[in-house]
C-alpha cells in the first residue's frame, strides 16, 4: 500500500482518502478477544482507522527485556486491524501521556539518575545521551514490527512536546531515527497548543482539539470553547500549506480524576451533541484526518494509571470501558456513514450560495466539494432554543446545540438535490440504483430536480413545480421508512426517510441496510440486540424482516466459594527479613527501584520519640509496634503542580517500648503522566525525620502479601494479631452462550473504605471511598474465564473509624454485588 | 490561551503585540492579542516594568471598547479573552519608560492554572 498526501488529504494508493479514526488503548483493553470486539465495533460504526499508542512501559520491566507475548502481542493486534481492513495511526512515543504512569516511559529508565526524560529539564531543552539511548532501544523493539504492516498510514514521534525555547534538535532526531529504521508512513507530531510547533520538521502537522476540559465546564454556555476549532483552517494553513489538516486527538470524551464526580457527569455534559458539533465543525474547516480520542474506554489495570486517574478510563468514549456502545457512538456512526457516502477529502472554503441572515451563536460555513461537484453548507446552532435559518426561500429549523451538513446542487444517479435541510445518513448503491437514508426532522424540506419521473409514498407531502419537487416535513410522526424514488435514463435514486430513534439502530454492512440492532460485529457477521426486535434488512432489491425474541435470562454466574483471612503480616513482629531490601539513603521508590503501587517500609530503634515528620506519596498508614497510629492521603495538587505535604505526628508515649518498630505502608497512586510535571517525581517515602534525631535504617519491600504469595495457598495466611487488612477470595463460575454480558463488581453499599481488586490474579481496580468517585468496577472481559477467582485486599481502618475495632467481613456482611451491566443477545446476520 | 496547561514561555509571549509599548496621555500602554486559544482571565496580578512592580489597582484593560479596572477582574468576575481578541492594558498615571530595552512582566491569573507570567523584553523609542 502506497501512502502519500497532497494539501487536501492522504492519498492511499493514489486515492484521496478521508481518515476517520478512533483511539484504542490496547493496553487498557488487553488481549485478542477484547481487541477483536472493540475493533469490530469501531469498524461497524464506519471508522476506517484505529489510532494506537504503543506504551513502552507496558512491555518492559527491566532494561533490555521486552515482552510482546500473549495479551501484549502487538503483532497479533496489527494482524487483526489488517483482517478488518482498518488503517492504523501508530503512536509509539516514546512519551505518550495517555494518563499512564510516567507517560508510558519505563520505570527502570526513570531510576537512572543520568536520564533526563524527554531531554527536558524545567522546561528547558537539555540533551540526555542516556535518554536517547533508550529511545533507540524502544524504537528498535517496536518499529520492525510496525514495518511489517502496510496499513500504517501515519506515524507519530513524541507527543504534545515543547520546550521553553522550542529547540528543534530532539524532534528532528526522532524524525531521522524513524526514517533510518525504515518507517515509510508520513511522520507527524501532536501539538497540544495548536501553535504550529515543529510544523517545519514533520511531514503533516497535527494538533489536539479539546473544547471541553473540565467537568465543571458547561460548553453549552461557552460558545468561545470552539474558537480554536472555528479558526483551524486559517491557523493551520499559516503553519503548513502543503499537507492535509489533521486533528490527532479530537475530543470524543474526557478523562475523569480522583475526587471528581464520575464519568456519568462527563457523559451527560458531552452527550451526543458534542461529538456531532466537534466532528462537523472540523469537517467545515477542511479537516480530512481526524481521530476521535478516545474511541473506546478502558481500564487502568495493574500499575498503569498515573496518579490523577482512578481505575476506570471510561473517558465518556463512544464505546464504554465495558464495551457497550454509548449515545456518542451512534452519532459518530451517523457521521461516518455519511462520509462513506460522499468522499469529503478534497474540499475548499467557498462563498455561501444563499443569503443567510446571521444570528448570534449561529455558525455557517460553505465548502465546495471538488469530488462530488457540489457545495456543503455547515450550519450550527449554539443557542438553547430552536432557530429558523432564513436562507433565500429555504427557511429551515435547526435544533439547539445541533449541527448539520447540508447538500446544495448534489448530483445523484437519477436526480439532483437542489438543497436539503435534512441530513443525509448514508448510501448503498450498485451501477444502476442508489438508496440514500435521510434523517427526518420537522420543519425541514428537500428540493429535488433533474429527474425524468418520480414516485412517492402517499404519506409524504410532495409539491411539484417548475420541474422540481419539494418534499416538506412539518410533522415526522409515522414517516419512518417512507420512500420517494426518482428515475432518469434507466437509473434510480431512492430516498428512505428514518427517525432519529431508528437511525441509532441502523447499520450499513456489505452494501446492505440493517435496521433494529444495538450493534454489530463485521467479519464475525453477528449483530446484537438488548430486547426483542424486528430486524429489517434492505439490499437495494428486497426487504426482509425477522423477529428475534430476546432471551431475558441473565448470564449465569454462580459464587462457589468464599474465603477470608487477615493479611497484614508485614506489620507483625518479628517479620521475615529475607524478602526486604535495605533502603538507599534516599528512601523513594525510584532510588530503590521498587515501582509497585504498595510499598512497605520498616525500621527499628531504641527508646521513644517526641515526634516525627513525614512526607510520603500518596496514601499511607503508619504502624508503631503493630498498632496503627496514623493514616493519611497526600495526593495533593495546586494549579496543576504537585505539592508535597510534610506532616508532624506526636505518637502516644504509651505505645513505645525499649525496642520499637515502625512500619509504613504507602500506596503510590501512580507516577506523574508528565504533562505539567516531570515523569520522574518521586513516590514512596520522601522524608522521615524524628525528634530526638535518630539514624534510621529502613528496610523496604514492594507489593501486598497476597500478590506475592501463591494465590491458591490461602491456608498459609493465618490470622494475624494485626487485623488491619483483610483478604477475601470469591470463586465464581461464568457461562455465556451467544451473549454479550459485561460483568461488574459494585461496592456501592460496602461497609469498608478501601480495597484493591484482583481478578484471576490481575489487579483490575482500586477502590478508595474518600477519593471517589468509582465504586463500580468492570470485571475485564480479557481476564474472565469459565472458573474465576476474585480477590480483594481490604483496608479495614481509616481515620473515621480509628477508634473502632475492625470487623471481619464474611460472605453475609461484606455486602458487595456481582452483576452484569447489560445483556445482549447475539445472532447471525442473514 | 489554554490556561489548563503549563504554557511554554515562548508561546505566552505571543499574547503581546510586538512594538505596542508606548506612553499615552493616560499612562504606559501595551496591546495584547490572543493568538493562543480561548481563555478565561480571572485576575491580573501585577505589571512589573524594569523591576518596579505595579499592582492591579493602577491597571485597566480595554477589550472590545469596554474598560475594566484590573482590580475588578476576579474569579467571580472573570473576563473571557477569545481567540484573536485584542485588548489594551494601561498603567494609569505612569509615564516613564527607559529608552531602549525595557524588562516587563505581566502576571495573569486563571482559576485552573493559577498565576501565569508573561516575560517581555521590549524596545521603547520615544516619539
Amino acid at each position: 500500500m502506497d501512502v502519500s498526501f497532497n494539501k487536501y488529504s492522504l492519498l492511499i494508493n493514489n486515492a484521496p482518502t478521508l481518515i476517520k479514526s478512533a483511539a484504542l488503548h490496547y493496553f487498557r483493553c488487553p488481549g485478542e478477544k477484547t481487541w477483536k470486539d472493540r475493533l469490530r465495533k469501531l469498524k461497524g460504526a464506519g471508522y476506517n482507522t484505529v489510532d494506537l499508542y504503543f506504551c513502552a512501559n507496558y512491555h518492559t520491566e527491566k532494561q533490555g527485556e521486552y515482552d510482546f507475548s500473549d495479551i501484549k502481542d502487538i503483532h497479533r493486534l496489527l494482524e487483526i486491524t489488517k483482517e478488518l481492513d482498518l488503517f492504523v495511526i501508530a503512536r509509539p512515543g516514546p512519551f505518550i501521556n495517555a494518563e499512564t504512569a510516567a507517560g508510558g516511559l519505563p520505570f527502570w529508565l526513570l531510576s537512572d539518575k543520568s536520564v533526563i526524560p524527554r531531554n527536558r529539564l524545567d522546561g528547558n531543552y537539555v540533551r540526555s545521551e542516556s535518554y536517547m539511548s533508550f529511545v533507540k532501544e524502544w524504537y528498535e523493539q517496536i518499529i520492525p514490527t510496525l514495518n511489517k504492516f502496510d496499513n500504517i498510514i501515519a506515524f507519530q514521534i513524541e507527543n504534545e512536546y515543547s520546550t521553553n525555547m522550542l529547540e528543534p534538535e530532539y524532534m528532528q532526531e526522532l524524525y531521522n531515527i524513524a526514517r533510518e529504521m525504515g518507517v515509510k508512513a508520513p511522520l507527524f507530531h501532536n501539538d497540544a497548543y495548536c501553535a504550529g510547533l515543529y510544523a517545519d520538521i514533520v511531514d503533516i502537522y497535527a494538533c489536539d482539539i479539546y473544547p471541553y476540559i473540565s467537568p465543571e465546564q458547561n460548553w453549552k454556555d461557552e460558545a468561545f470553547s470552539f474558537d480554536t476549532l472555528d479558526n483551524l483552517e486559517a491557523t493551520v494553513r499559516s503553519f503548513k500549506d502543503n499537507a492535509p489538516l489533521f486533528i490527532a486527538e479530537m475530543q470524543a470524551g474526557w478523562f475523569d480524576k480522583w475526587c471528581s464526580k464520575g464519568y456519568c457527569k462527563i457523559t451527560d455534559s458531552l452527550g451526543d451533541e458534542h461529538i456531532n458539533i466537534v466532528t462537523k465543525t472540523a469537517l467545515s474547516q477542511g479537516v480530512t484526518m481526524f481521530n476521535h480520542y478516545m474511541g473506546c474506554g478502558g481500564t487502568s489495570w495493574d500499575d498503569m494509571a498515573c496518579d490523577e486517574v482512578y481505575s476506570s478510563y471510561e473517558f465518556a468514549a463512544p464505546i464504554a470501558e465495558n464495551g457497550i456502545p454509548q449515545k456518542n457512538y451512534y452519532k459518530a456512526k451517523e457521521i461516518n456513514y455519511f462520509l462513506d457516502a460522499f468522499n469529503f477529502s478534497q474540499t475548499e472554503t467557498s462563498e455561501n450560495p444563499f443569503v443567510i441572515e446571521q444570528d448570534e451563536n449561529i455558525f455557517i460555513k460553505t465548502r465546495k466539494d471538488n469530488i462530488n461537484l457540489c457545495d456543503w453548507i455547515f450550519v450550527r446552532n449554539l443557542n438553547p432554543e430552536n432557530k429558523i435559518i432564513k436562507a433565500s426561500g429555504f427557511d429551515f429549523k435547526i435544533e439547539p446545540y445541533d449541527m448539520k451538513i447540508l447538500p446544495h446542487n448534489l448530483h445523484l444517479k437519477a436526480c439532483k438535490i437542489d438543497f436539503s435541510s435534512l441530513s443525509i445518513i448514508g448510501k448503498i448503491q450498485n451501477s444502476i440504483k442508489e438508496s440514500i437514508l435521510i434523517l427526518l426532522e420537522d420543519n425541514n424540506s428537500v428540493k429535488i430536480s433533474d429527474y425524468d419521473s418520480f414516485s412517492a409514498s402517499e404519506k409524504l407531502f410532495c409539491k411539484e413545480e417548475n420541474a422540481s419537487v419539494l418534499i416538506s416535513f412539518d410533522d415526522i410522526d409515522n414517516l419512518d421508512f417512507e420512500k420517494i424514488s426518482f428515475e432518469k435514463a434507466g437509473k434510480i435514486t431512492e430516498f428512505i426517510f428514518i427517525t432519529p430513534q431508528t437511525c441509532d439502530k441502523t447499520w450499513i454492512l456489505d452494501n446492505k441496510f440493517i435496521f433494529g440492532a444495538d450493534f454489530l460485529w463485521p467479519n464475525k457477521n453477528e449483530l446484537a440486540i438488548s430486547q426483542s426486535s424486528a430486524i429489517k434488512t434492505y439490499n437495494l432489491q428486497t426487504w426482509s424482516e425477522e423477529f428475534i425474541e430476546f432471551d431475558e435470562k441473565k448470564p449465569h454466574f454462580e459464587i462457589t466459594n468464599f474465603r477470608c483471612a487477615y493479611c497484614a503480616k508485614e506489620i507483625d513482629t518479628p517479620y521475615e527479613e529475607a524478602k526486604w531490601q535495605v533502603s538507599q539513603e534516599q528512601t523513594d521508590s525510584f532510588t530503590n527501584k521498587i515501582y509497585n503501587e504498595f510499598i512497605w517500609y520498616k525500621t527499628t530503634f531504641d527508646g521513644s520519640l517526641d515526634e516525627f515528620e513525614i512526607c510520603a506519596k500518596h496514601c499511607f498508614a503508619i504502624y508503631l509496634n503493630q498498632k496503627q497510629i496514623f493514616e493519611h492521603n497526600s495526593y495533593c495538587y495546586e494549579h496543576l503542580y504537585e505539592k508535597e505535604e510534610y506532616i508532624t505526628i506526636k505518637p502516644d508515649k504509651n505505645i513505645f517500648k525499649d525496642k520499637n518498630e515502625i512500619t509504613i505502608l504507602i500506596q503510590n497512586l501512580g507516577f506523574d503522566k508528565g504533562f505539567s510535571n516531570d515523569t520522574n517525581l518521586p513516590r514512596g517515602l520522601l522524608s522521615f525525620k524524628t525528634i530526638p534525631h535518630k539514624n534510621l535504617e529502613w528496610k523496604i519491600k514492594g507489593g501486598l502479601t497476597p500478590k506475592d504469595e501463591n494465590w491458591q495457598n490461602l491456608e498459609t495466611l493465618e490470622d494475624s494479631p494485626n487485623k488491619y487488612m483483610q483478604y477475601v477470595e470469591i470463586d465464581f463460575t461464568f457461562h455465556k452462550k451467544m451473549s454479550y454480558s459485561p460483568l461488574y463488581l459494585s461496592f456501592e453499599d460496602a461497609p469498608f473504605n478501601r480495597a484493591t481488586i484482583y481478578l484471576n490474579g490481575h489487579k483490575i481496580g482500586r477502590y478508595i471511598k474518600s477519593l471517589g468517585p468509582q465504586n463500580k468496577f468492570y470485571l475485564m472481559d480479557s481476564f474472565i474465564d469459565r472458573y474465576n477467582k476474585l480477590s480483594l485486599v481490604i483496608w479495614l481502618k481509616s481515620n473515621e473509624n480509628q477508634a473502632k475495632n475492625p470487623s471481619k467481613f464474611t460472605k453475609d456482611s461484606i455486602n458487595i454485588e456481582l452483576g452484569s451491566f447489560k445483556n445482549f443477545h447475539c445472532v447471525e446476520i442473514k | 490561551m489554554r490556561f489548563f496547561v503549563i504554557i511554554p514561555e515562548f508561546l505566552l509571549k505571543r499574547i503581546y503585540k510586538s512594538g505596542s509599548l508606548r506612553i499615552t496621555e493616560e499612562g504606559i500602554a501595551l496591546d495584547l492579542k490572543n493568538m493562543l486559544g480561548p481563555g478565561v482571565i480571572s485576575g491580573i496580578g501585577f505589571l512589573e516594568i524594569n523591576g518596579q512592580k505595579y499592582s492591579a489597582d493602577g491597571l485597566k484593560l480595554i477589550t472590545s471598547g469596554v474598560e475594566t479596572s484590573a482590580s475588578q477582574i476576579t474569579p467571580e468576575n472573570p473576563i473571557i479573552f477569545r481567540l484573536h481578541q485584542e485588548g489594551t492594558l494601561i498603567l494609569e498615571g505612569v509615564k516613564e519608560l527607559k529608552e531602549g530595552l525595557n524588562k516587563i512582566i505581566l502576571e495573569l491569573i486563571n482559576k485552573d492554572a493559577g498565576k501565569v507570567q508573561v516575560n517581555l523584553n521590549e524596545n521603547f523609542i520615544p516619539a
